[in-house]
């Protein structure tokens, strides 16, 4: 199984990306943050193979987050969604 | 233009075109070689046009020419902090200096291969000078409204791209697109409704008329606000406090849209909690108020992200203020402050009714 971490400050964002998600067998879905520090401290507990994010988020954005996480060890691959 | 980049506006200002490089010198030589044919016709007429004096006085005109294409070379980069008619003026001389060159250049040449004595005649010199003088005048003029005439054309062009810049943010349209790919699938009433907003506030914001009622830009704005909600869900919240009748009061399109996006993309968007809206219309006297609140993020440790904010806001309010100045010449004004972590925005304008 691939865990997968969801980071995006939309909720519909966030149910579209479950759905999506939802559709692979071998993806479990570990949690949902809704924003960049929920990403780091959820990346820390749950340990995600995966963090999918969102670039623009409140009170910390998702490319900061992203090098935070990339400090874990081992790293989660961590990758922005380019929505439309 | 060849010594771009320390100062172009300046660079962009100096009408004289770049001597130093083909084209500007192509254009010159040709003026030139057409003077001489001018002179050459002046001299002997069409029915015994004399070949032999086109030649001569051909390589003397081109010479004056090359010359001065030298000098305003060389002096372009000493004269482009003067002003036009300092510019003017020196390159005029410099122009002559060089016809005066070559004509005592030209003088004692004659002189020599006829008689071998070296002498000028000054009246000759002066003569040459002045024949010069006339064309060299036309040419500095046509010059200058050239130059005139493109920093024009770059102004209007400048004008429409601002009128085109006021329009609603594209990534609106993409955020909308987002919450209708969710909404599609687990809420088919609410995707159907953003669909019927965005069509109406589209049809408003790519109506290009110059002025609407204010009617018809709360609506748009009701609209807008609808649709960032569904987005936002609880994030969001607004009100609206509408005190007056606003259908016999126009206004430029989308002005109080710009400044409500810019409250939902600047105060409420970044709040992790969320934030409100709330705007008030009201007359007092002659004068209609339009007030809009905002609250505003907590305070961010983010240098990079703040000034961003703010500098992309102060840009999107002088656009407002441009507009309004341009639409109610003078008779409106947009105010700012901040208090207590709300940001709030005022403008005030003297309807113009009808």
């Amino acid at each position: 199984m691939i865990k997968v971490l969801i980071v995006d400050d939309e909720s519909l964002a966030r149910i579209r990306l479950q759905r999506l998600l939802g559709k692979k067998s071998d993806i479990e879905l570990v949690g949902e943050a809704r924003n960049g520090l929920e990403a780091v401290q959820m990346a820390h507990q749950y340990l995600p193979d995966i963090v999918l994010m969102d670039v623009r988020m409140p009170e910390m954005d998702g490319l900061e987050a992203a090098r935070q996480i990339a400090k874990m060890i081992p790293p989660p691959a961590a990758d922005f969604l380019h929505r439309l | 233009m060849s010594d771009s980049g320390k100062n172009p506006t300046q660079i962009g200002d100096y009408f004289i075109p770049d001597l130093c490089r083909g084209q500007g010198l192509l254009g010159l030589s040709a003026i030139a070689a057409l003077s001489a044919v001018l002179i050459a016709l002046l001299h002997s007429g069409i029915g015994d046009f004399d070949f032999l004096w086109l030649g001569k006085i051909g390589l003397f005109v081109c010479w004056i020419a090359l010359i001065s294409a030298l000098f305003l070379c060389r002096a372009r980069p000493y004269l482009t902090n003067l002003s036009p008619p300092q510019v003017a003026l020196i390159n005029y001389l410099l122009v002559l200096l060089a016809a005066a060159l070559c004509a005592v250049a030209a003088e004692y040449w004659n002189s020599y291969s006829a008689s071998g004595i070296w002498q000028a005649d000054p009246i000759s010199i002066l003569n040459t000078v002045l024949i010069t003088a006339i064309p060299a005048g036309v040419i500095l003029r046509l010059y200058y409204l050239q130059q005139r005439l493109y920093q024009q054309q770059s102004a209007s062009l400048e004008a429409r791209l601002a009128a085109l810049q006021a329009t609603i943010r594209p990534h609106f349209l993409f955020n909308s697109m987002n919450s209708l790919a969710t909404l599609i699938r687990i809420d088919a009433d609410k995707a159907e409704r953003i669909v019927e907003n965005l069509c109406d506030l589209f049809r408003y914001a790519l109506k290009d008329s110059k002025s609407v009622t204010l009617k018809e830009e709360v609506d748009a704005c009701e609209r807008y606000l609808e649709i960032e909600k569904m987005r936002l869900d609880e994030r969001l919240e607004y009100s609206w406090d509408i005190k007056t009748a606003l259908s016999d009061i126009r206004v430029p399109p989308l002005i109080l849209q710009s400044l409500i996006e810019n409250a939902v993309f600047h105060g409420v968007q970044p709040a992790i909690q969320g934030g409100s809206i709330y705007i008030v219309i009201y007359r007092c006297g002659d004068w209609l108020t339009i007030d809009l609140v905002n609250s505003l993020p907590e305070p961010t440790n983010n240098h990079a992200a703040l000034s961003e904010i703010t500098s992309g806001h102060q840009l999107a309010l002088d656009n407002l203020r441009c507009r309004l100045d341009a639409f109610f010449s003078g008779g409106a004004e947009l105010q700012e402050t901040i208090f207590k972590n709300h940001y709030h925005t005022r403008i005030l304008l003297k309807p113009l009714e009808g």
